[in-house]
């Protein structure tokens, strides 16, 4: 296992923690719920880059990059859901106003 | 089989190509994000778009050969991509734990002024009283006039009790937040034909004509000792703001279904008195606002009421008691929300 490998799975390792972080996360906040399949996906791609390097190299790189593409369009979404539901400067002055 | 590898290793970079737009589109999206609210997640997210980025962009080198090093700068995004992921969970609750606790303090601030106008205004009234009530003390003494001044040893005795009455209700209010946890259930009716009783003897000079008109005498809401305040509030002002020499009060209990689905108890307060403007109507229940014409009151005043109110999570209005015509008399009423009882 060479350095390049190492720090794959310390990247793994860290996607990890965060994913079993996450249900706390989303316990005090509800809107996060939105990130999680895209975060989920993407964590997925962390551990078959691992999984490429030992064994079953093609189809793990197909699976791999197949999630790669959900993950990012569903983390992606989950930023256009955050920026529709984010209400802008003039109506927070506004409504504060009121 | 070297083939089959170059095969999967341009559709990698395709992939990666494809993703790399994507993540482009995020980086723009958490952009405009945080443009529009500017918070610690949102400022997270725009890191987590760049590195998931930087890191597709470097795949597309890596795969397509273009660059010798491309492997490793890909390696430090992954990591700076996963570490940001992990940060980023750590962020949101902080920012969490921030706002809760900046709403605490600000509300904390708010309660403290309004307590600080509330008594400095009431209690600079009573003072003012007692010290003209006692200038005219004196005027009567030279006078040597026993009846004027036993009135206005009435009076300065009168004022002196409101202000006792008005010390205690701004400590008991001060309470108010702490006693959020502590409401329990109470049964309505009871509480407010015990504060009718109360006004009947308080008012004892004056013919009162209270009905309540009630479908069942079981109704139970979450609340605390100041719901009588609540009431006695609303039937004082009834009773105050009343040119009438028969005073006639009308309580109208009833229940509603709400758009939640929960239950709510609606009770409405109608009098025949001087009634309230619809300029007046929307002040009423502002913090400071006290009426001019207030004669006798229990320092107790309609913001405070609606404070109240809304720690029962209820709601409180104000309407005419006939339908624009606001000199007929005012309909007050209050929404509260019911405990569904198991039987």
């Amino acid at each position: 296992m060479d350095h390049i490998e190492f720090v794959e799975l310390i990247a793994m390792i860290i996607a990890i923690i965060s994913l079993i972080n996450f249900p706390f996360i989303i316990k005090r906040r509800r809107d996060f719920i939105k990130y999680l399949p895209g975060i989920f996906f993407l964590i997925l791609v962390f551990v078959f880059e691992n999984i490429e390097e030992i064994f079953l190299h093609e189809i793990s790189a197909i699976i791999e990059n197949i999630f790669l593409i959900i993950g990012a369009t569903l983390l992606v979404t989950a930023v256009f859901i955050e920026l529709k539901k984010t209400p802008s400067k003039k109506k927070l002055i506004h409504s504060s106003k009121k | 089989m070297i083939n089959q590898v170059h095969e999967i290793e341009v559709f990698e970079g395709i992939v990666s190509f494809i993703v790399m737009f994507i993540f482009l589109m995020g980086l723009i999206l958490a952009v405009i994000a945080l443009q529009k609210n500017r918070n610690q997640t949102n400022f997270f997210v725009i890191l987590l778009m760049a590195s998931g980025f930087l890191y597709t962009f470097s795949n597309v080198f890596e795969k397509f050969e273009m660059w010798d090093r491309a492997d490793e700068f890909g390696d430090s995004f992954i990591l700076f991509f996963a570490t940001i992921l992990l940060i980023i969970g750590v962020v949101a609750i902080l920012e969490e734990k921030l706002h809760t606790s900046e709403k605490k303090y600000r509300e904390a601030y708010n309660r403290a002024n309004f307590y600080k106008d509330l008594f400095t205004h009431d209690m600079s009234n009573v003072v003012q009283n007692i010290r003209m009530s006692s200038d005219i003390s004196f005027e009567n003494l030279n006078k040597f006039d026993k009846s004027k001044i036993a009135e206005t040893l009435e009076i300065i005795k009168e004022q002196s009790i409101r202000g006792a009455n008005l010390i205690t209700k701004v400590r008991r209010l001060s309470k108010l937040e702490e006693s959020k946890s502590k409401l329990e259930q109470v049964n309505v009716i009871t509480i407010l034909n015990d504060t009718i009783r109360y006004i009947k003897k308080t008012f004892q000079n004056k013919t009162l004509n209270i009905v309540i008109d009630v479908q069942e005498n079981d109704y139970t809401i979450n609340a605390n000792e100041f719901l009588t305040d609540i009431f006695a509030n609303i039937l004082i002002n009834a009773i105050n703001y009343n040119d009438y020499s028969s005073i006639e009060i009308q309580i109208i209990v009833t229940e509603e279904c709400g758009v939640d689905n929960k239950k709510y108890l609606i009770i409405e307060f109608k009098d025949h008195g001087i009634g309230i403007s619809d300029a007046r109507k929307e002040i009423i229940f502002l913090k400071g606002f006290e009426s001019e014409k207030r004669t006798r009151g229990m320092g107790l005043g309609l913001s405070l009421v609606k404070q109240i109110v809304e720690l029962y999570q209820g709601e409180i209005k104000v309407e005419n008691r006939v339908l624009d015509d606001y000199t007929k008399g005012s309909n007050f009423i209050l929404k509260l929300p019911l405990v569904s009882l198991k039987k």
